[in-house]
């Protein structure tokens, strides 16, 4: 059996462009490739920039931060404990003047005791600011109501504090940026939000500790950017991404802010 | 015709002795996949030898057809299989593999004439297989670093545009001379693009650690 000759030369036609239609698919294919990789690295580059500029601004806010809690505690030094040590000091060479009345030796000597007094008194406070003792020995709970004690002491707020967790003190490292997030949520509130009440609630949650957080203060706008990179909003982050968790705002102005974030 | 079209292919086969020496002298610096993809063209250029030597006896050489298909399946989907590191495309592999040699097991041992002419089924069914794992591949690398990315874009252009010109390899044997070789002809520039893509790869994979190697 012989094909036509005729049929021939069509077949051989249409045998060379279903090959040349197939090649030509092929060549679409790849260009899709290409130009889909091309995206979707460019997309991927994208977001690794998002995230690392995320990042420097985290260790930006940290190291602003450590400089202003510097100069807080260079502050606290000077002001309040060099300033008297200098005037027990000058007492002190007062007491070496001859001929010193009985009652004024036991003036200067009354001088020294009361202001060394406040010196050592100061001291624990700073101590106190820098790293609650309560905390450090007594883990993340007693620490907590002893932070909620100093605020309702100072009769511009009441906290009310509940805690459904038994928390181990092996943690302790890690809830100190709990403590932390906590205390700087609480300074926010009363320094910012003006806030009357605050709630401060720690409950388990899948395994982990959720904890839930509100006040009745002025609030903020959440979705403001001035807000979202305030040092203050960037620590808070920095320490719940250091504890693996997650957070979430929730404010309106007028309305209170609710923050749960867990551990 | 039939002069360009031993020129054509005969340009074909020593592009692929040229990629088997360059591949063969890297041997030992590539991975798993590269000593892969060395024996394949290995065997191919001995499958195509061994058919050439038979053609010039003028012995019938139309079953080496099978092994040159299935030997081609064979080593690529391993190449392929090598350079896949998801789980599920490794398994479609062996199944693709498996599936495709009880088929055609099946279907030789119903009609063994088809020993001795093209198999169509054969054809399409190792391409076809050959073609999504290509397809696999390409997908896998739009989010990794490119490697072997020429080779893989030959494999495609030489399997889509191939098998068309081989379903039609017995019906040539009913055309006249002349207008056969047209066919044939398309077929060996096919192989030759591919070869040159073989090459490229070789060129932009290892030329440059040669380089590097000498400073």
């Amino acid at each position: 059996m012989k094909i036509n000759p005729a049929y021939e030369k069509e077949l051989v036609l249409i045998i060379l462009y279903s090959s040349l239609f197939f090649i030509v698919v092929a060549i679409v294919l790849i260009v899709f490739f290409y130009y889909s990789r091309k995206k979707i690295i460019q997309k991927e580059v994208e977001k690794r920039n998002l995230v690392i500029q995320h990042q420097r601004e985290q260790l930006r806010a940290v190291i602003i931060t450590q400089e202003e809690e510097r100069k807080r505690i260079a502050q606290d030094l000077h002001d309040d404990i060099s300033s008297k040590l200098n005037i027990v000091s000058l007492n002190s060479y007062l007491l070496n003047t001859p001929n010193l009345l009985e009652n004024e030796i036991s003036e200067i000597t009354n001088n020294i005791i009361d202001l060394v007094g406040k010196a050592l008194e100061n001291t624990r406070r700073i101590a106190h600011d820098l790293l609650p003792p309560v905390f450090d020995q007594f883990g993340l709970n007693a620490g907590v109501e002893e932070l909620c004690l100093e605020f309702n002491s100072s009769k511009a707020v009441q906290v009310i504090y509940k805690n459904e967790v038994e928390f181990d003190k092996n943690d302790n490292d890690r809830h100190l940026h709990v403590f932390r997030i906590l205390q700087e949520l609480m300074n926010n509130s009363l320094r910012h939000g003006k806030a009357k009440n605050i709630s401060v609630l720690f409950e388990s949650k899948n395994g982990g500790v959720s904890c839930n957080y509100s006040d009745d203060g002025l609030g903020f706008d959440v979705n403001s950017q001035e807000n979202k990179n305030g040092l203050g909003m960037k620590n808070i982050e920095s320490r719940v991404d250091l504890l693996n968790g997650m957070i979430t705002f929730e404010s309106e102005l007028n309305k209170g802010i609710q923050v749960v974030f867990n551990f | 015709m039939s002069y360009i079209w031993h020129l054509i292919a005969n340009i074909g086969y020593f592009l692929l002795f040229v990629n088997l020496v360059l591949f063969s002298i890297r041997l030992g610096t590539g991975g798993k996949a590269n000593k892969i993809f060395t024996v394949y063209l290995l065997v191919i250029l001995v499958i195509q030898l061994i058919s050439g030597y038979l053609s010039s006896l003028r012995i019938n050489n139309l079953f080496l057809s099978h092994f040159y298909f299935l030997g081609q399946f064979v080593f690529l989907s391993l190449f392929y299989k090598s350079l896949f590191t998801n789980s599920l495309q490794r398994k479609i592999i062996n199944i693709g593999f498996v599936s495709c040699f009880a088929i055609l097991g099946i279907q030789y041992s119903l009609d063994s004439s088809l020993l001795f002419k093209f198999n169509l089924f054969e054809i399409f069914l190792t391409s076809f297989i050959l073609i999504i794992y290509s397809v696999f591949y390409f997908y896998n690398m739009l989010t990794a670093k490119k490697q072997f990315y020429y080779i893989n874009i030959g494999i495609m252009l030489y399997l889509f545009g191939s098998t068309i010109l081989f379903f039609v390899g017995n019906l040539t044997a009913l055309m006249s001379a002349e207008m056969s070789k047209i066919t044939w002809v398309a077929n060996a520039l096919l192989y030759v693009i591919y070869q040159l893509f073989i090459s490229f790869e070789w060129y932009k994979t290892f030329s440059k650690k040669a380089v590097l190697t000498l400073e």
